[in-house]
């Protein structure tokens, strides 16, 4: 097989809800995000998997993070020392997936957040980082 | 001072083991700074360990090994001028050669007493990977004076042989070693790795 090239791509992602949830229920919906986000990257079969993270400070403390290493494992998340319902989340996020274009990393992770935004009833917003590297040796 | 750089590709459990080294140095009274290199522009490592309040010093934005080599010597003169710590872990992103770590180092004017390269293989996704970055990986072992077999509690018996298999066709002078790290390191693990139990 050839030598994929690594675009990685990074977004501050903000979500949005109108009432406060529990950290599980939030756990529960980025787990989905993660999962689903995971099988779209790799939807082409030339795309292969690096690693997909967030890390997010939860408002009342604590932490909340997720990692996805392949579309055939669960993905995995944390919350530590957060107990309090919250409406809002700002994570940081990065997609590296060998093989991906950044372009196409950017419009699945809109269309896969936004997906899972609404079907929890809220909102997501997508800020991206300046991510034009390619890592090249 | 010395120097441990966590190899291994993404996802195999860098962040993970240098958590636990870095704890295990506090616990042994040592002083650490963990070096972390992420080649997306947001640090994700940094900030969970940061959260964790440990010493960190975050190179992101590109990958230590080639785009963002340059500012590494500096960071390291840093940590030795300025902070005189014990240990630098040095935890370059899944996608850094080692060797190319090692040949910049030789731009490092200050002291060190020694340089140990440990890489983490992925038992789940090893033999997949090795297909498509072939190099990178094949790089990551053969560099290595210590390779550990990470989530050795999931991996099926045929994923492990199978990355004992690779790791010994291409660094045989070196025995694999399986371990969980969701699980605290061993003490014979730990005698290996930290530079002042072990190394020379």
């Amino acid at each position: 097989m050839a030598e994929l090239e690594l675009e990685p791509y990074a977004a501050s992602v903000h979500w949005h809800f109108a009432a406060a949830r529990p950290p599980e229920t939030w756990q529960q919906m980025l787990t989905a995000f993660l999962d689903n986000l995971g099988m779209a990257c790799t939807a082409d079969s030339k795309c292969v998997l690096g690693h997909i993270k967030f890390f997010a400070r939860l408002p009342h403390g604590g932490y909340l993070r997720g990692s996805k290493i392949s579309p055939h494992y669960p993905a995995d998340l944390e919350v530590k020392g957060g107990t309090s319902p919250f409406a809002q989340l700002q994570m940081s996020l990065n997609v590296l997936v060998y093989g991906l274009p950044l372009q196409e990393a950017q419009q699945i992770v809109r269309q896969v957040g936004t997906a899972a935004a609404a079907e929890a009833g809220g909102e997501m917003e997508i800020f991206t980082a300046q991510a034009d590297h390619q890592h090249e040796h | 001072m010395h120097l441990l750089i966590i190899t291994g590709f993404l996802g195999s459990g860098k962040t993970t083991l240098t958590m636990q080294l870095a704890a295990e140095c506090l616990r042994q009274g040592r002083k650490a700074a963990i070096l972390v290199n992420e080649i997306g522009e947001i640090g994700i490592d940094s900030q969970l360990l940061r959260e964790l309040d440990y010493n960190v010093w975050e190179m992101v934005n590109g990958c230590i090994c080639c785009t963002i080599a340059a500012d590494f010597i500096p960071t390291l003169q840093k940590l030795s001028e300025e902070y005189t710590v014990d240990l630098v872990l040095l935890e370059p992103s899944g996608a850094a050669e080692p060797g190319s770590i090692l040949r910049n180092l030789r731009y490092y004017k200050g002291p060190l007493e020694s340089v140990y390269i440990v890489t983490l293989l992925d038992p789940l996704r090893l033999a997949e990977l090795y297909e498509v970055v072939t190099p990178l990986i094949t790089k990551q072992i053969a560099e290595a004076n210590l390779i550990l077999i990470t989530k050795s509690d999931v991996a099926a018996a045929e994923q492990i042989r199978q990355a004992r298999h690779i790791a010994a066709e291409i660094n045989p002078g070196t025995e694999p070693v399986e371990i969980s790290l969701r699980q605290k390191l061993d003490e014979a693990i730990l005698k290996e790795i930290l530079p002042w139990q072990n190394w020379n």
